[in-house]
C-alpha cells in the first residue's frame, strides 16, 4: 500500500486533492512526527498505532495512506495548529480520517486499539 | 436436551432490540442481533440503531435544535445586544454534521456488540420455525441460526397511500435527513407528529412550507394543543392545506430559472373525493401519512405468530410474548404501545430480565407499565404532556368527575425582546367522589406548549405517576426564573372556552 508524506501542513490539501484522484479510500493520518534520532515518535499512542495501523490499512482496496507528521512544538498547545482545524484531530494525535468518503465518516481517534481499528476498517469496507 | 446456537435471538438492532441484547448479554446470555434496513425507494440506507438513532428522534432534534437556534438568533439576539446579522442556512453542513454523528453511534454500536460479546449480523431474518431463522446478506447469501428464545423487534417504516407517482417521486422521513442537497419548497402530506415536526423545522431554517392535512392535526393528542401547534405553525408561515390529501403525482421540468429544474406536481382534492380538484408544483414532497411495521415478511406464518387484524402489529401478553412460547415482541411492531424509543428500551430490558436474570422462585415477573408516559412533539411551539388528553378524560370518568386547570404566560426569556410567544398549560383533574374539591383531585392529566417542552415535562411526569394532586402540585415552591414553575400556577378552572389570562414575572 502506497504511504505519502505530507512534510508540513501547506501541502495538505494538494495532497488530498492528488490522492483522491488516483484512489477510492484516501486514509489521512495525523501523527506526532518521528524523531530522527530515536527512530520513534514523540507521541506514545502514535508509537502504539503505527504497527496496527501498518498490519490493517492494506486491508482496504484501492487505498493510500497520506501520513502528515506533526511536530510537537508547533503543535502542542496551539489551538490554531492548522491540522486542528482541518482536517480535525479526534481528542489529539493520532487521529485516522477516510478523507474522500462518500458519506461523511467520523475520525477515529482511538488508532492505538487494534479493535477500534479494526471495526473503524469494517465500516470503510461496508460502502465501498 | 436440544442445545440452540443462541440463547436469545433478536430480529432487529433498533432502540428495543439493542437495549435487549446488552441486558441479556450482561447477564451472560449468548445472542445474535439480525439488523437489515431495506433501501428507500431513492436507493438510501444506514447502519445499526434502527429508526430512532438513524431517521428518527436524533436527526430530528438536531434538525429541530437548529430551527430553534436561528429562530433565537432572528427574534431575540439583537433585543440582547448580540450582533447576529441574519443567520442562513447551510444545509451540506448541518446535514453532513448530524450525520457524522449519527455514524459514530452506529461505530458506538458496533464496538459495544464486540465488547459485549454479542453476534451481529448484517441480515434480513426470518423464520423457518419457532427455533430457526434463515438470514440473507446483501449478496443473497443465506445462514441459519438457532436460538432459544427470539425476539421480534423489527419496528415500522414509512406508509405509503399507494397514489400513483408517490414512491417514485416523494420523499419520507427516511429520506429528509440524508439528502444532501436543500430541500427547496416542500409539501409535507399527513398530520403526524412526523409531519408537523419536520414542517416546523424545515420552515424555521428557511424552506417554504405547505402542509397538507386529510383531516384533524396530531390525532390522538389534546385537541385544544394540537389546534395551538398548526396555529403557530401558521403564524410562522407554514400553508395549511386541510380535508384534502394527493390523488396523484407527476414529474415536471420547472422552465421559470436558467438551470431547469426537476419538480413534483401534485393533483389533490377533497379526502372523500376520489379526483382531484387542484394542483401544485413543489421541489420535494415529503410524505408523513404513518408508519407500516414490517412483521409481513419475517415468516410470522410459518410459526404461526399472531397480528392485530387492523395494526398488522404483533399481539402478545403483558409479558411481551406471542402465543407462541419462546417467542416474544416488543417496541413499534408491538400491538397496543406508543411507538416511541424510551417505550421499546424499557421492554427490551424487561424481556431479558425476565429470561435471564434467574429471577428467584415465587418472585414475581418484571411487567412494563405503559400508563402516564410522557411524550413531546417538537415543534417550533414544542407541545409535551403526560397522562391524558381532556377529551379522553372526559370519555373515561364523565364530564361531572372532570375539571381543567389552565395558565398562560410569557417566559421572562421573551420579554425583553417582546415576542409574543406564550407558555400554555392545562391540568386535567379528577375526583372519585363529589366531596372532594377538584383543587385536591388527582391528576389525570397534564399538558405544556412553550420552550424546552421535553425538559420540563420530565420531571412533572415522574410525580404525575405516582399519582400526585392538584394541591400537591400547587404546594410545590417553585424554582425562579424559569418557565417550568409556571406549571405550578394553573388556578383558572373552566372547559375549552375557558380563557387565558397572560401573565408575566
Amino acid at each position: 500500500m502506497e504511504t505519502i508524506t505530507v512534510e508540513n501542513p501547506t501541502l495538505y490539501d494538494k495532497a488530498v486533492e492528488d490522492a483522491s484522484k488516483k484512489y477510492k479510500v484516501v486514509f489521512v493520518l495525523i501523527t506526532g512526527e518521528v524523531d530522527k534520532a530515536t527512530g520513534e515518535s514523540w507521541c506514545p499512542s502514535c508509537r502504539v498505532a503505527a504497527p496496527i495501523l501498518k498490519k490493517l490499512l492494506p486491508t482496504v482496496p484501492d487505498s493510500v495512506l497520506l501520513y502528515c507528521p506533526v511536530v510537537k512544538s508547533e503543535y502542542r498547545g496551539n489551538p490554531s495548529y492548522p491540522y486542528r482545524k482541518k482536517p480535525g484531530v479526534d481528542g489529539g494525535v493520532p487521529t485516522l480520517h477516510w478523507i474522500n468518503a462518500p458519506s461523511p465518516m467520523p475520525p477515529l481517534g482511538q488508532c492505538a486499539q487494534e479493535d477500534y481499528v479494526a471495526m473503524w476498517l469494517e465500516m470503510v469496507k461496508e460502502q465501498l | 436436551m436440544v442445545e440452540f446456537e443462541y440463547d436469545l435471538a433478536i430480529i432487529g438492532g433498533g432502540s428495543g432490540g439493542l437495549a435487549a441484547a446488552s441486558k441479556a448479554a450482561s447477564y451472560g446470555a449468548k445472542v445474535l442481533i439480525f439488523d437489515y434496513v431495506d433501501p428507500t425507494p431513492r436507493g438510501i440506507t444506514w447502519g445499526v440503531g434502527g429508526t430512532c438513532v438513524n431517521v428518527g428522534c436524533v436527526p430530528k432534534k438536531l434538525f429541530h435544535r437548529a430551527a430553534v437556534m436561528k429562530h433565537d438568533m432572528e427574534a431575540s439576539a439583537e433585543a440582547y445586544g448580540l450582533g447576529v446579522h441574519e443567520p442562513t442556512l447551510d444545509w451540506p453542513t448541518l446535514q453532513g454534521n448530524v450525520t457524522m454523528h449519527i455514524r459514530s453511534v452506529n461505530f458506538g454500536y458496533r464496538m459495544k456488540f464486540t465488547r459485549e460479546s454479542i453476534t451481529y449480523k448484517n441480515e434480513r431474518a426470518k423464520f423457518i420455525d419457532a427455533h430457526t431463522l434463515e438470514g440473507t446478506d446483501r449478496e443473497g447469501n443465506k445462514a441459519t441460526y438457532t436460538a432459544d428464545k427470539v425476539l421480534v423487534a423489527v419496528g415500522c417504516r414509512p406508509k405509503y397511500s399507494g397514489v400513483p407517482g408517490e414512491k417514485e417521486l416523494c420523499i419520507t422521513s427516511d429520506d429528509l435527513f440524508k439528502i444532501t442537497e436543500a430541500p427547496g419548497t416542500v409539501l409535507v402530506v399527513g398530520a403526524s407528529y412526523v409531519a408537523l415536526e419536520c414542517a416546523g423545522f424545515l420552515k424555521e431554517l428557511g424552506f417554504p412550507v405547505t402542509v397538507m392535512i386529510r383531516s384533524i392535526p396530531l390525532r390522538g393528542f389534546d385537541r385544544e394543543f394540537a389546534e395551538a401547534v398548526v396555529t403557530d405553525l401558521e403564524k410562522r408561515g407554514i400553508l395549511f392545506i386541510r380535508g384534502m390529501t394527493p390523488k396523484s403525482y407527476e414529474k415536471v421540468t420547472s422552465d421559470k430559472e436558467e438551470e431547469p429544474k426537476e419538480q413534483v406536481k401534485v393533483h389533490f382534492g377533497p379526502s372523500a373525493s376520489s379526483e382531484p380538484d387542484a394542483e401544485g408544483v413543489f421541489d420535494n414532497v415529503l410524505v408523513a401519512i404513518g408508519r407500516t411495521p414490517l412483521t409481513s415478511s419475517i415468516g410470522l406464518d410459518k410459526v404461526g405468530v399472531t397480528v392485530h387484524e387492523r395494526s398488522k402489529k404483533i399481539l402478545t401478553d403483558d409479558y411481551e410474548k406471542t402465543c407462541v412460547d419462546n417467542i416474544y415482541a416488543i417496541g413499534d411492531c408491538r400491538h397496543g404501545v406508543l411507538e416511541l424509543t424510551p417505550v421499546a428500551i424499557r421492554a427490551g430490558h424487561v424481556v431479558s430480565e425476565n429470561l435471564f436474570s434467574r429471577i428467584p422462585m415465587g418472585k414475581e415477573l418484571l411487567k412494563v407499565d405503559y400508563k402516564d408516559i410522557s411524550t413531546t412533539v417538537f415543534t417550533p411551539l414544542e407541545y409535551s404532556s403526560v397522562g391524558l388528553s381532556e377529551e379522553a378524560a372526559i370519555a373515561k370518568y364523565g364530564e361531572d368527575k372532570v375539571e381543567v386547570f389552565r395558565t398562560q404566560f410569557t417566559p421572562l426569556e421573551h420579554t425583553v425582546p417582546h415576542l409574543d410567544e406564550v407558555s400554555t398549560v392545562k391540568i386535567v383533574v379528577m375526583r372519585t367522589d363529589e366531596s372532594i374539591p377538584f383543587e385536591k383531585s388527582k391528576i389525570v392529566g397534564l399538558h405544556y406548549s412553550g420552550i424546552n417542552a421535553g425538559e420540563i415535562m420530565q420531571g412533572y411526569g415522574v410525580s404525575i405517576r405516582r399519582g400526585i394532586t392538584k394541591d400537591q402540585l400547587d404546594e410545590t415552591i417553585g424554582i425562579h426564573p424559569t418557565t417550568a414553575e409556571g406549571l405550578l400556577d394553573a388556578t383558572m378552572a373552566g372547559r375549552v372556552g375557558g380563557s387565558f389570562s397572560k401573565t408575566s414575572c
